[in-house]
């Protein structure tokens, strides 16, 4: 199964989690990396590694969700960017890491990937325009 | 050309930078000296591509920003100048890349580094190559992010840490 970790500024990325599991319940292989204001890169980096070493054993792939292009957390894991092992979807919102969940059984990494760019920013609604 | 901002963040282009201080000098070109980026072309396309597109941007080695810097052809910008580390912010410097003014953003934890306040922690390299850019006339100051207030950087390291 393909193994997921949100790296976001501060404690989004575990708040996402915690907010995920509130609605589709404990989830595996998923994890959670924070970087905040006074985080060396070499720390968090060493962390991120970690974290995708834990999340990746079985082989079938790591899927980094980042808050932010342009952001440190996007940053440093680009620095993982591996075809077919490791893929990043930048951006992360609720609906997006809920597909992410449901969707890494039945797809191989980079159509899971591909699938949450679009699904993601077609989570992003205007109630008033559907009036 | 004007140099709106020369700071030293060790993550060099990322969200503090774009977000808050680009908006708050008013830049209109972000220039990043650093020998790692420079010759990493994942590194350098990603940075490159979280620059608004109104904005112009450079990055280079220490060395080829120094010559562009001399060059002219930055005349009608205002920049904001990134350095990784001291030791470029110092041979930028002695090599003719002039600024009067160093802000100091993220320079992070690392083996032997003192922590000086919660983005900035130096060993004593650092504290040297810091003191002969304020001998030279720079003005030093630390300040993550435009709400942070502004301190000079002499206030935060001890007095016995310096060379007297």
């Amino acid at each position: 199964m393909i193994g997921i970790i949100v790296v976001t500024h501060a404690q989004l990325a575990g708040e996402f989690i915690n907010a995920a599991e509130l609605i589709i319940g404990p989830a595996e292989k998923l994890l959670a990396v924070s970087i905040d204001r006074s985080s060396a890169l070499e720390a968090a980096q060493e962390q991120l590694s970690h974290s995708v070493q834990i999340v990746g054993e079985d082989g079938d792939g790591v899927l980094i969700l980042t808050d932010m292009f342009g952001g440190t957390p996007t940053n440093i894991s680009a620095e993982l960017l591996s075809p077919g092992k490791v893929e990043i979807v930048t951006g992360v919102n609720l609906p997006l890491l809920l597909k992410a969940i449901s969707g890494r059984r039945s797809q191989a990494l980079e159509a899971l990937a591909a699938m949450l760019k679009d699904y993601g920013r077609s989570a992003v609604m205007r109630p008033m325009e559907m009036l | 050309m004007s140099l709106v901002l020369t700071r030293i963040d060790n993550r060099l282009i990322h969200g503090q930078v774009l977000e808050t201080w680009v908006p708050y000098v008013h830049a209109d070109c972000i220039v990043v000296a650093n020998d790692e980026i420079a010759s990493s072309p994942l590194k350098r396309m990603m940075m490159e591509a979280s620059v608004p597109s109104r904005m112009r941007v450079e990055i280079g080695t220490v060395d080829e920003i120094t010559a562009l810097f001399g060059s002219g052809s930055l005349e009608k910008c205002k920049i904001l100048l990134l350095f990784g580390n001291t030791a470029d912010a110092l041979r930028a410097y002695r090599n003719g890349l002039i600024y009067q003014r160093l802000n100091l953003g993220n320079l992070h934890a690392g083996a032997g580094k003192t922590r000086l306040s919660c983005t900035i922690f130096l060993d004593k390299e650092d504290i040297g190559f810091l003191q002969e850019l304020d001998v030279a006339g720079v003005a030093i100051t630390a300040r993550c992010i435009p709400a942070d207030s502004e301190r000079s950087w002499k206030k935060l390291v001890p007095r016995r840490k310096l060379k007297q």
